[in-house]
């Protein structure tokens, strides 16, 4: 909250704390830094759907998991 | 007249179309997701009027207006009673999407290479901050 109440220092608090709760209810924030390759397919069509990108952006070719774990082990 | 809105539409639009949409510039985030709800409605290109503005006008500002039918955005402020009175959130794009990449840690091929040590403390810095958030979602 007191993180919340820096970056909206406008918004009530009420509607930051129900704010927050919801962010934790739809599971926005995520667990780790890792980015499966579902949610980066998932992210590209929308793109390519909307014409954001025209050719393929391949997981393999644009995600390294080489630092992940390591950021994860410690 | 519909008006959908992640910024604050202009007060002076003339009627005449079914729906106006107001968003942020392409290839703004809001804008993919607003064209993909819109699109979602079965509301195609050609049905739809879109205009564009900048960015950091999305909540308070259409509290204070209120003169948009629909309102779409990935703010953090948007809960229940966080949009206007008399509003209530009627879509969810965590529950529509599943799982899916908003952002990433982006660097260059060179970067990659060179400044290994600087990419690990950056994630390590993430990590230990969804850590925190983590803990504090289980208390």
């Amino acid at each position: 909250m007191r993180t919340a109440r820096a970056y909206f220092p406008n918004v009530e608090a009420p509607v930051l704390q129900r704010a927050l709760s919801r962010l934790v209810r739809d599971r926005v924030f995520p667990q780790s830094v890792q980015i499966s390759q579902a949610s980066w397919d998932s992210a590209v069509r929308a793109r390519q759907q909307i014409g954001d990108i025209r050719g393929p952006a391949p997981y393999e070719r644009s995600v390294t998991a080489q630092f992940t774990h390591q950021a994860l082990a410690r | 007249m519909a008006v959908f809105a992640t910024v604050v539409p202009d007060t002076s639009m003339q009627p005449g179309f079914e729906v106006v949409s107001y968003t942020h510039p392409r290839p703004m985030t809001a804008y993919t997701y607003t064209m993909l709800f819109l699109s979602s409605c079965g509301l195609g290109e050609r049905a739809v009027s879109r205009h564009s503005d900048k960015a950091g006008t999305e909540l308070a500002a259409y509290r204070a207006e209120h003169n948009a039918d629909f309102m779409e955005g990935v703010d953090t402020t948007i809960s229940d009673p966080g949009v206007p009175r008399r509003s209530e959130v009627v879509y969810s794009w965590p529950e529509t999407l599943g799982d899916r990449t908003f952002s990433g840690l982006m660097v260059r091929r060179t970067t990659l290479s060179n400044r290994r040590e600087q990419i690990s403390a950056a994630l390590r810095a993430y990590q230990r901050a969804l850590d925190d958030i983590g803990r504090l979602i289980r208390k």
